[in-house]
């Protein structure tokens, strides 16, 4: 593993720490961000219904801690092309006045950004994985303004749901991390296909 | 289709009769409007429903029924509403036959009616239109040219069958017969469907009512929960009805709280302010939907304003205005002339040059169009750029600047052009065609400027162009201005002083000053050059015998500057009286008389009285003054406070200069120093204060007095406060301890004080004259007395110590003395003496002048003397009366030693004696002595 050579137990330790705790207070901004816009926009707080927009494999036990983080690290990649398209729709169709969401959502996409490149310092032999968007933002033309607000709200959930999940992982993760192989076993790779080297 | 012409109303007198609907306040006014010439397309499906008027009235109860049944009630009710849909369905077949056989009667001249409704602006599809237009042709019209016919109009709600307008529209006839009516819907036509009726007449006559014609709405086929209007842009302060169609036996959860249709819910009007946020949301179980709308503002562009720049094209410029909160899409677009512009407030378009052009800015958005307009020749409209690449070439005295035009047809463009030099504007302007040179004259030697240049059209000058870039230079340095020089009489020396020049001045650097002394006699000259920053030359005075002439040139790398001269005349006349000069607010006022022969003015000077330096003197020349009788200067700020200054006038004259007044004063005055050698002398109570005046350097002012304080040492009290204007003052004050403060005081205040202390006393002569005399008044008065006494001592004797007359016994009476002396070894003896009288008075004559006088001595022990005598007169009762009384029975000398002695007893004795005569006793204590105080001059001869 190059990043085990390079950064030693204890370093790798050191930066998944540091990951989580980035992954952490990203996933309170993804949800003080969904809160913001909810409240500017006078939306209902009860969930929007369709699951989430990224989809990924069940992140089961049996899966390790490597390729869990492989598989997050294809979500959040998901999630932050989805943040990217709402700003640039939300600037086009709507008011592109400083607000404190605007400077929220700014906020959100650059600290994305950053947990991205440090989760991909954690990925094991350069181990790649695609994950796959439900709905598209193409699709929401047709169902207008409040389709798209809706779409927004659906992507604000799924950055919650995915730096939670990261951060989840992540906590527990240097400790089974010392336990885990230096490269993925026979089952899971057969398990998660769609994972590239 | 001709022209309509709408009235609202109700329906002519005689169709009161006609069984009539309720109808619904209108709204259209709270709804928007679009053009009818909207690029919508005809959407209506037209639906012929053949009821009747009557029969509608029927269905519309069914209507209702039918609304009200939908939430499951006993299948008694729901067999009750099917025989009621039977029984509709039959009357309106019925009824149509009636109606159709009524029209085979009386033919409806109405027909091809057409329902059509049109959407405004929105981004997607059927986000909900609100007009609907009916067209239909009048097959009457053709025949009747002249004659006026109206129309009424009846809008229905259709599966209610509730009327929602009505309305009677009259029109001039049209040989196309064909018209068209619109109405504003106070909800999306898509909420449910919509039924016209309409019916002809005229003054004559009343048509029959057409059939329904119905443009249906989306309730009938929407497969989801559908809200309508959506997407779509509401002006500020608009009431917006939203209507949310749901599946069959859905009920949607708030807001959609008016049922419509079997379907459709509609929410009360929501007015929406500027700052709202415009979404609804429809939640209905298991399939929710939602809306956004538009609250925004129509455009409000104002001042269009079409100026060239580059002679070729033109750029029109405009303030947008208020905001329209509208983006993307929906913001306000801009065309010019018909051009799209890219821009928010400028667009650029090709210029049809020497032409008067109108431009036409047409500002649009989904709420409105606003057009702007500006005419002018693009000529008179010039704005130039600003001139590229300024360069310079300067020279001590000006400089010449050139730049380049950016723009070709400006080669050809007569032009004017402004500088700013170092943030002024140069008052010169530049005229010429594709100007780029221009000349600055006049200018400073050896001073930083900067210079931009900015042009404008000079035939139709519209405005100034931009400037350009700021370019930086320096002139060159040139010969110095001449100096400024004087001259300076001291008691001793003669200097020669002139003032540094000033940046202006100086015109570069000064590298030095030359002095030249010309003996005009002798023709003899000395040069002085090694003067690089003095300001000041002494000039040795000898016995010159004619006036010396001084030249003094400043130097720079230009050169020396003309020469400044001034004559030092041989016997300098400085002789003026002083007067004293008062200040005038900080500063000094001076004024003379004109002087005749001065040619060049006067020169004011002045110097520290004071200070004795060489070359602290300042002066100031002032002009020549031919009008005026007096001449006065006036100088401030360069003057110290509480400084003595000698202010001197000069004549300016072609010879040297002549002094014509002299005075010296204060500009400001200030508390002055402490007074000096304070001392004090006193003469008895007569104090005398003298102390030297404040030194010159340390008056700071006129001294005006001196205050003198009094105090008792050790207190702050006052006790006497003298203001004097001599440096002494004598002072009478009571003995005692005094302080003395002593300060002086000037119009700017008081200075420090002095302080000395002394004790005042009497005199001790007066003191002794007082005794002596004193002395020698009581002796006198004592010799007078002791004199008179003596010579009146028998008179004096009588009245003051008269004869006793002898005692008058009338019994045999004792008197007791009592004797006693101190003894050694601590007795003491004491003698008891008795007298015995006679009671009788024959005894007593008997025995007159041999008083029997009997004495016992007896002595004591002190001790037993002491103690008897310092215990208490409780203790009287010690002695024995009984042995006394014997000693007293015994007339005889025969002595009785007494075994006890009492004091006691002696005082029975003696009070007993006083009964008989006075005076008291005297009781000698410290001897132990008691003795009888009277002593009869006729007694015993030891008595004597």
């Amino acid at each position: 593993m190059a990043g085990r050579s390079v950064n030693g137990r204890h370093g790798l330790r050191g930066h998944a720490g540091r990951t989580a705790a980035l992954a952490r207070l990203l996933h309170k901004e993804c949800i003080q961000l969904l809160e913001l816009y909810r409240n500017s926009e006078s939306l209902p707080s009860s969930p929007v219904d369709g699951g989430y927009l990224v989809s990924v494999p069940p992140l089961v036990p049996q899966l390790s801690d490597a390729e869990k983080i492989c598989i997050l690290h294809a979500a959040l990649k998901e999630c932050l092309r989805l943040l990217e398209d709402v700003i640039t729709r939300e600037d086009e169709e709507f008011s592109n006045e400083d607000s404190e969401y605007k400077r929220k959502r700014k906020t959100v996409r650059d600290r994305l950004g950053h947990l991205l490149a440090s989760t991909e310092q954690l990925l094991v032999d350069g181990q790649k994985f695609e994950a796959k968007v439900k709905e598209e933002l193409d699709g929401q033309v047709a169902s207008g303004s409040f389709g798209l607000k809706m779409w927004i709200v659906r992507v604000l959930q799924d950055l919650v749901h995915w730096t939670g999940q990261t951060s989840d992982t992540l906590r527990s993760m240097p400790a089974e991390m010392e336990k885990a192989p230096k490269t993925m076993s026979r089952r899971t790779r057969r398990g998660a296909g769609k994972i590239k080297k | 289709m001709g022209g309509l012409r709408q009235s609202r109303g109700t329906f002519p007198p005689r169709e009161k009769k006609r069984p009539r609907r309720m109808i619904a306040p209108l709204e259209e006014d709270n709804f928007r409007k679009t053009a009818a010439d909207s690029s919508c397309g005809f959407k209506a499906v037209n639906t012929l429903y053949r009821n009747s008027l009557s029969c509608g009235a029927v269905g519309t109860t069914q209507a209702d029924l039918i609304a009200n049944g939908e939430t499951g009630e006993p299948l008694l009710v729901q067999n009750l509403l099917s025989s009621i849909m039977s029984l509709r369905i039959l009357c309106a077949l019925l009824f149509s036959l009636i109606a159709q056989t009524e029209q085979d009667g009386h033919p409806v001249p109405i027909e091809e009616v057409k329902l059509y409704s049109e959407e405004p602006y929105c981004a997607s599809s059927d986000c909900g239109a609100w007009v609907l237009n009916v067209t239909w042709r009048d097959k009457f019209a053709e025949n009747n040219e002249y004659e006026k016919v109206s129309y009424d109009i009846v809008v229905l709600r259709t599966e209610q069958m509730t009327t929602v307008h009505n309305e009677t529209i009259h029109v001039m006839p049209d040989k196309t017969s064909y018209y068209h009516w619109k109405w504003t819907s106070p909800i999306p036509l898509q909420c449910t469907s919509h039924s016209v009726k309409l019916r002809r007449h005229n003054e004559h006559d009343v048509g029959e009512w057409t059939p329904l014609y119905t443009h249906e709405g989306q309730d009938i086929n929407a497969a989801k929960t559908t809200i309508y209007p959506r997407d779509q842009v509401f002006m500020v302060g608009s009431n917006v009805t939203f209507c949310c169609i749901v599946e069959t036996d859905k009920v949607p959860l708030s807001k959609f709280l008016n049922r419509i249709s079997n379907r459709t819910y509609i929410t009360e009007p929501i007015p929406y302010k500027e700052s709202d946020v415009p979404n609804i949301h429809c939640c209905v179980e298991g399939n929710s939907s939602g809306s956004s709308v538009f609250i925004a503002y129509p455009p409000d562009d104002q001042n269009l304003t079409c100026i060239t720049r580059n002679l070729s094209s033109v750029e029109c410029h405009w303030e947008t205005g208020r905001k329209t909160h509208l983006h993307g899409d929906k913001k306000t677009s801009y065309t010019l002339n018909g051009r799209d512009c890219k821009l928010d407030n400028k667009c650029v378009i090709r210029a049809e040059t020497k032409q008067v052009t109108k431009w036409t800015l047409i500002a649009k958005n989904p709420l409105g169009v606003k057009t702007l307009t500006d005419t002018a020749d693009p000529t008179h409209r010039v704005w130039l750029r600003a001139p590229s690449d300024i360069s310079h070439d300067a020279y001590a005295r000006n400089v010449s600047l050139w730049w380049h035009w950016n723009e070709e047809n400006y080669a050809l463009l007569p032009m004017i052009c402004q500088v700013n030099l170092s943030g002024r504007i140069y008052n010169e302007t530049f005229n010429g065609v594709g100007l780029s040179s221009i000349v600055l004259k006049n200018l400073q030697p050896f001073v930083k400027y900067t210079a931009q240049v900015r042009c404008g059209s000079l035939k139709h000058f519209y405005k100034w162009g931009d400037w350009s870039k700021i370019t930086e230079f320096s002139t060159k340095e040139d010969i110095p201005e001449a100096v400024d020089v004087w001259i300076h009489y001291s008691e001793q020396n003669t200097s020669v002083l002139w003032k540094p020049l000033t940046q202006q001045q100086s015109h570069g650097i000064i590298t030095g000053y030359e002095i030249t002394i010309e003996n005009p006699k002798d023709a003899s000259r000395k040069i002085y050059k090694e003067l690089n920053t003095q300001l000041c030359y002494n000039i040795t005075s000898g016995n010159e015998e004619s006036d010396r002439i001084i030249r003094v040139s400043a130097k720079n790398s230009a050169g020396l500057s003309p020469p400044s001269t001034i004559i030092i005349p041989s016997y300098p006349d400085n002789e003026v009286d002083i007067s004293l000069i008062s200040s005038s607010n900080g500063s000094f006022e001076m004024s003379w008389e004109e002087y005749p022969y001065s040619t060049c003015g006067y020169v004011v000077e002045w110097f520290p009285t004071y200070k004795k330096t060489q070359c602290a003197v300042e002066w100031k020349k002032i002009s020549e003054c031919d009008t005026c009788a007096f001449d006065s200067w006036n100088q401030s700020g360069a003057i110290k406070e509480g400084v003595r200054y000698t202010v001197s006038v000069y004549a300016c004259t072609d010879d040297s200069p002549k002094l014509l007044k002299r005075s010296e004063g204060y500009a400001i005055e200030k508390q002055p120093g402490k007074v000096e050698h304070l001392e004090a002398k006193n003469k008895g109570r007569n104090v005398e204060l003298s102390w030297a005046e404040v030194p010159l350097e340390q008056q700071n002012g006129f001294i005006q007095g001196y205050k003198v304080i009094t105090l008792l040492s050790g207190s702050e009290t006052i006790n006497n406060m003298v203001l004097i204007k001599e440096p002494q003052v004598n002072l009478k004050l009571d003995p005692g301890s005094y302080t003395f403060r002593v300060s002086a005081f000037t119009s700017g205040g008081e200075g420090d004080y002095a302080a000395t202390t002394m004790k005042v006393e009497n005199s001790n002569d007066q003191m002794i004259t007082a005794t002596i005399v004193g002395c020698s008044a009581a002796t006198l008065v004592f010799i007078i007395i002791t004199v008179l006494c003596h010579r009146k001592r028998k008179w004096l004797k009588k009245l003051l110590y008269p004869d006793i007359p002898e005692p008058k016994l009338a019994g045999k009476w004792i008197t007791k003395g009592i004797y006693c002396t101190q003894m050694t070894e601590g007795y003491i003896k004491c003698e008891i003496q008795e007298v015995h009288g006679l009671e009788h008075p024959a005894m007593s004559e008997s025995l007159h002048g041999l008083d029997l006088i009997s004495s016992n001595s007896k002595v004591v022990p002190a001790q037993h003397f002491y103690k008897n005598f310092s215990e208490s007169p409780a203790d009287v009762s010690y002695c024995p009366v009984e042995k006394l009384t014997s000693v007293i029975e015994n007339p005889s000398y025969n002595m009785t030693i007494l075994d006890s002695f009492d004091v006691a007893q002696i005082f029975d004795l003696t009070l007993e004696m006083q009964d008989a005569y006075l005076p008291a006793p005297n009781f000698v204590q410290n001897n132990f002595v008691v003795k009888d105080s009277y002593k009869p001059q006729s007694a015993s001869p030891t008595n004597a």
